[in-house]
């Protein structure tokens, strides 16, 4: 076992660990593959922003008192895909990082010094077993393998890497999102678990019972499905993704709608106030008095103007084309 | 967690297997519920025939009693007061007592024999019918008390008389009972033996039996409460009962001898089945196995996600299988019997029977429109139609007159009746708008509220129902406002009428005009004339109904509020229907000019029994001629004016001249007269109008076909002057002509044409322009008719002299026209 002062750990590959009893404590176990349901909604609610708004290049605004050191800390964030102007960085690193939420949580990043050209990257890292102890953040490897394809596999022993808080950057789900999810996760692991479930239902025929009686009544049990999962979807407004049931009013699915999107500007209106909040954190590093806030512009939904086409909605002042319109388009 | 436990209850097959335990105990319950409450009207109904039965008994043996008491009394009374009437013995009294028992004996032996002859008579027609009719015939309420209290009579009798056996002696009470049940079952003999007689009447039994079955289990399908087995059952026993109604109308059918008499009962029964039915259909659940299912097959790509996936997962084609509930089924089979009884009439010539079957039409009519079933109706109309055309066109032509005039009641009955359909239904469309706005303002959306409407209704709306108690299910409250669901309900009921008001066109517009035509090509021109003659009265009132209809569609519109594709109501172009209403107007007055049509109207007999179809085309082609002339449509008025200037020739020549005609003479001269005015006034407004509107076209064709129908006469000079004279009714007469109303008014219609146009005349009060036509300038300024200036213009000058007394309006218009062209020719020089 190593203790060290060290950057994270970026890239983990989990076959290759070895976890070992003490190493459970500290890694959760690995988290179920999400299924059907779930892996639906959580693609469907980390997708804040729409493509069609993916062209115009102002869609955040950026309050700071030092435009270098913003341009400098975010120019050179390491995103999934090249390199673009800082507008669409941050769309992009926002959207990851509601991903992460929505899949593990928490989010992690940290600044990354290149010496050699002088930048700053910032990059994210696994949230896997890294715990805070009193404001300092430790990751805990467990032992593994590298891989390496000149040569022979190398053993690497377990360690600790202890980081440096000032770089790392440290991103959490809202407190009234979060229980909002796991009110509706815990339905949806179980609707996802059973789903295929009809299929045990139908006894095998035999050669001395050629019919055998089926006391499965499937209409029943599609509609406890459908119920559960409409009821457990009510506070996120998830449509399930399904279009082919005819009980759903157009008032249903645009309330529906208009709670879902809002739920994912409050998520992305949080993570931008988080970042603004981390970033001037971390930038403090550079320059002590620092500070940096980014805020959405009018060119994506705001909640006042959502709440305000639900109300008109309940007066019947709106049609239904301009609500769907507002929640996708924009 | 509810949830998640319901769930996971559900993924365990114990719970399926105790939930069908559940449902079967459930059953049980039911099921014994439903046999007691009908063991429970089966006695009450045998109690309410005992009751009576009993009271009829009582009242008999009151008489009977009272009939025994003064016998006896006047007995004794003779006895004390008389002395040639000498004590009974006991010996006599009981050889009486013995004798009277021998006769009650004799009696009861003489009815039983009897009944037992009818009956092995007529058991001989039980084997000709199936298993179940017999049985449903024995077991019949009426026959079976009455044979139950003569078996509970005989069997007591029976049993007292073998009591000594036993060591008991029969007391006095059980002397009075037997006695009592002795009497009572005399009684039941005259019953029994009344229904020996009708024993095999199938009406009866469908009356009596089948009919009240079969509305009994439709109420009991329609029962809410009611589990899905029990419904089942009932739907089925429905259907048997329905089946065995119809052996026994087959039966019926097979008997050809007695069908005068049965076949308009059953139709009557069909009748009341449907009319109950129609009444009730919609309190039965929409997805009910009342309705059998007619199964159709969804496409992969267009039966969403789910179940695709699940169907991929299962390669199963069951997943998008979908059942259909058909609603219609019931009404059409019960068309198709109805249909197929006129086509039995039809089958053995009895007309009369047809006309009487095609008749009870009109009470189902009633009941199509009051439920929106106007394609049942129509359904049942065509059918009409291709049974009475072909057996038309089979039955031979030439038949005597008595069936000749029935034939012709059918088509006239076939036509009234369709438009009797069609109007009532438009009728409905305009008072149903009220009761639609009554449950709109109710705004209460559950399938009990759903009832108050029509059953079509119903069936579309039931979506909406089953939305909002999803939200309510779901969200906890209603998400759907008013004016959505209003917009949506108004959208279903306006694709409805949008079906329903072309068929009613098409109706008016091919229907029945092609009927006529296809009566004509039959060589019934009676026929054909009567129907386009009867349809005239409702192209003419039909435009105004749909003047109505526009309004109310246009109230309709009022509650589009959601613009989107999916919700706009449709847009059914009413004012273009009315036009089309009015052109197949123009269009039934010109067949009414064709020869091949009218044919008939030629022979000289008026039959009674028929409409006066001469008189009746006369005067509509006159005034099809006038409407011709005022819209200034030459092409129109070339096809209605040759038969109209035939009839009236007809009429002035040959028709009123006949002396068989019995009225006086003067009447005589005026009629004549009046038709030669009206075919004068006629052509003398061709004449009028072709001036004002400065179109010659309009008179030269009229005229030119009056020369040549006047070059045919033998002597010109004298048959003009002959039509001049006797237009005059001055000449001849005190009076003014009795039919010179219509006249009046085409020339009321001119003057005011005139004066809208700012022409002045002698009458108007300011002054106008004067029309730059001479011959209109004359007319409004002189006081003469329409047709005064026909013969002025076009009569007078083919003569060389007038050597006879003419009418001064005549003349003097004459010498004006004459004068004003000599001016014009004097002014040329």
């Amino acid at each position: 076992m190593r203790i060290i002062r060290a950057e994270p750990l970026r890239h983990r590959y989990f076959h290759d660990e070895q976890i070992g009893l003490v190493d459970s404590l500290f890694l959760k176990r690995k988290r179920d593959k999400p299924n059907f349901n779930r892996r639906m909604f959580d693609e469907d609610f980390a997708r804040l922003f729409r493509s069609v708004n993916r062209r115009n290049g102002n869609l955040f605004e950026i309050l700071s008192n030092d435009d270098e050191l913003t341009q400098r800390l975010l120019g050179n964030v390491k995103t999934r895909y090249a390199p673009h102007p800082l507008d669409e960085t941050i769309r992009e690193l926002v959207e990851e990082i509601a991903q992460s939420l929505v899949w593990f949580g928490t989010a992690y990043y940290f600044l990354h010094d290149d010496q050699e050209h002088g930048d700053v990257h910032v990059a994210s890292f696994n949230s896997t077993g890294v715990v805070r102890f009193f404001g300092t953040h430790i990751q805990w490897l467990p032992k593994r393998t590298e891989k390496r394809w000149d040569r022979d596999d190398k053993e690497i022993p377990r360690e600790i890497r202890i980081l440096d808080a000032a770089t790392v950057m440290r991103f959490e789900m809202p407190k009234a999102i979060k229980r909002m999810l796991t009110a509706q996760n815990r339905t949806l692991t179980v609707l996802d678990k059973h789903q295929f479930g009809v299929t045990d239902f139908h006894p095998e025929a035999t050669h001395e019972n050629p019919n055998p009686t089926n006391h499965f009544d499937f209409s029943v049990w599609r509609d406890t499905q459908e119920l559960a999962l409409y009821r457990s979807t009510r506070g996120t407004g998830w449509n399930g993704r399904k279009f082919d049931s005819s009980k759903r009013s157009d008032f249903f699915d645009c309330h529906r709608l208009i709670r879902f999107r809002r739920n994912q500007l409050m998520l992305k209106d949080d993570i931008l106030r988080q970042l603004g909040a981390e970033l001037s954190r971390v930038g403090m590093g550079y320059n002590a008095g620092y500070t940096v806030e980014i805020s959405a512009t009018e060119e994506l939904p705001s909640i006042e103007h959502l709440d305000e086409l639900e109300t008109r909605l309940t007066r019947e002042e709106v049609g239904f084309t301009e609500i769907i319109d507002y929640c996708y388009k924009r | 967690m509810i949830d998640r436990l319901k769930i996971w209850i559900g993924s365990k097959p114990w719970f399926w297997k105790f939930r069908t335990r559940l449902g079967k105990i459930g059953f049980v319950f039911e099921r014994g519920a439903y046999k007691r409450g009908t063991s429970l009207s089966k006695a009450k109904t045998n109690a309410r025939i005992l009751g009576s039965f009993t009271w009829i008994g009582l009242k008999s043996l009151f008489w009977v009693a009272l009939g025994l008491a003064t016998l006896i009394s006047v007995e004794g009374y003779l006895r004390d007061n008389l002395t040639w009437l000498p004590p009974l013995s006991v010996d006599d009294k009981e050889f009486n007592i013995d004798q009277l028992r021998l006769y009650a004996q004799l009696l009861t032996a003489i009815f039983s024999i009897y009944f037992a002859t009818i009956g092995i008579i007529l058991s001989a027609g039980y084997t000709r019918l199936r298993r179940d009719i017999i049985q449903m015939l024995t077991n019949e309420q009426v026959g079976s008390v009455y044979a139950r209290v003569l078996v509970l009579a005989a069997m007591f009798c029976l049993t007292a008389t073998a009591l000594p056996l036993f060591g008991f002696e029969p007391g006095l009470f059980v002397y009075v009972i037997g006695t009592v049940l002795t009497l009572l079952s005399a009684l039941a003999l005259f019953p029994l033996g009344q229904r020996l007689f009708n024993f095999f009447d199938l009406n009866l039994l469908v009356r009596g039996e089948i009919l009240p079955n079969i509305a009994r289990h439709i109420e009991g399908a329609a029962n809410p409460k009611n589990s899905i087995s029990l419904a089942n059952h009932h739907s089925k026993s429905a259907r048997d009962a329905l089946e065995k109604l119809l052996y026994i109308d087959e039966r019926v059918k097979g008997d050809k001898e007695s069908l005068e008499d049965n076949l308009p009962a059953l139709t009557d029964d069909y009748t009341a089945l449907l009319m109950h039915y129609l009444q009730q259909k919609h309190t039965i659940d929409q997805e009910s196995y009342w309705f059998p299912r007619r199964s159709r097959h969804k496409q992969w790509f267009f039966a969403g996600d789910n179940a695709t996936s699940m169907a991929l997962q299962t390669s199963s084609q069951h997943m998008l299988l979908e059942e259909k509930p058909d609603h219609q089924w019931l009404e059409n089979e019960i068309v198709d019997r109805l249909a197929g009884h006129i086509e039995l009439a039809f089958q053995v010539g009895d007309f009369d029977l047809a006309l009487k079957l095609l008749g009870r039409f009109s009470t189902r009519a009633s009941a199509y429109a009051a439920q929106f079933q106007f394609d049942v109706g129509m359904q049942e109309l065509k059918r009409f139609r291709e049974i009475v055309e072909q057996a038309l066109a089979t039955e031979d032509a030439l038949a005597d007159g008595d069936s000749a005039v029935t034939r012709i009641g059918i088509a006239d009955a076939w036509a009234a009746l369709g438009s009797n359909l069609c109007l009532e239904t438009l009728r409905r469309m305009m008072t149903f708008e009220k009761e639609l706005k009554l449950f709109f303002d109710a705004d209460e959306w559950s399938e009990k509220s759903l009832r108050s409407l029509p059953a079509f209704l119903q069936v579309e709306l039931a979506f909406i129902v089953e939305r909002i108690e999803f939200e309510q299910q779901i969200e906890g409250h209603r998400l759907s406002k008013p004016k959505y669901v209003q917009q949506l309900a108004v959208q279903k009921l306006l694709q409805h009428y949008a079906k329903i008001l072309p068929e009613v066109c098409d109706f008016y517009q091919n229907m029945v005009p092609e009927f006529a035509a296809t009566l004509a090509k039959l060589k019934m021109s009676e026929a054909a004339t009567q129907v386009v003659l009867a349809s005239l009265h409702s192209h003419w009132k039909l435009p105004r109904w749909f003047d109505e209809l526009a309004q109310l569609l246009d109230r309709y519109r009022e509650y589009e509020h959601y613009t989107e594709t999916q919700y706009v109501l449709p847009n059914i172009d009413v004012v273009e229907m009315s036009k089309q209403i009015e052109s197949s107007r123009d269009d039934a007055l010109a067949t009414l000019g064709s020869g091949a049509t009218v044919g008939h109207i030629f022979e000289p007999k008026h039959n009674e029994e028929l409409p006066d179809h001469f008189g009746q085309t006369y005067f509509e082609l006159a005034e099809a001629c006038i409407s011709a002339i005022e819209q200034n449509d030459a092409d129109k008025l070339d096809k209605v004016l040759p038969m109209f200037m035939f009839l009236a020739f007809l009429a002035a020549d040959s028709k009123f001249v006949d002396p068989s005609l019995e009225i006086n003479d003067e009447f005589r001269l005026h009629l004549i007269s009046t038709v030669i005015n009206d075919l004068a006034s006629v052509l003398g407004f061709a004449i009028l109008y072709g001036a004002y509107y400065d179109n010659e076209k309009l008179s030269e064709g009229a005229l030119a076909k009056f020369d040549a129908w006047i070059g045919r006469a033998t002597d010109k000079q004298q048959y003009l002057k002959r039509m001049i004279l006797l237009s005059d009714p001055n000449s001849f007469s005190m009076s003014a002509s009795p039919r010179g109303l219509i006249r009046i008014n085409w020339k009321i219609a001119f003057e005011q044409r005139a004066r809208n146009d700012g022409f002045g005349d002698r009458m108007g009060m300011e002054r106008g322009v004067p029309h730059k036509n001479k011959t209109v300038r004359e007319f409004l300024s002189s006081f003469s008719d329409a047709s005064h200036l026909f013969f002025a213009k076009h009569i007078i000058p083919q003569f060389e002299a007038v050597d006879f007394e003419v009418d001064h309006h005549i003349t003097d218009l004459e010498r004006r026209l004459r004068d004003d062209e000599e001016e014009v020719q004097h002014a040329d020089y």
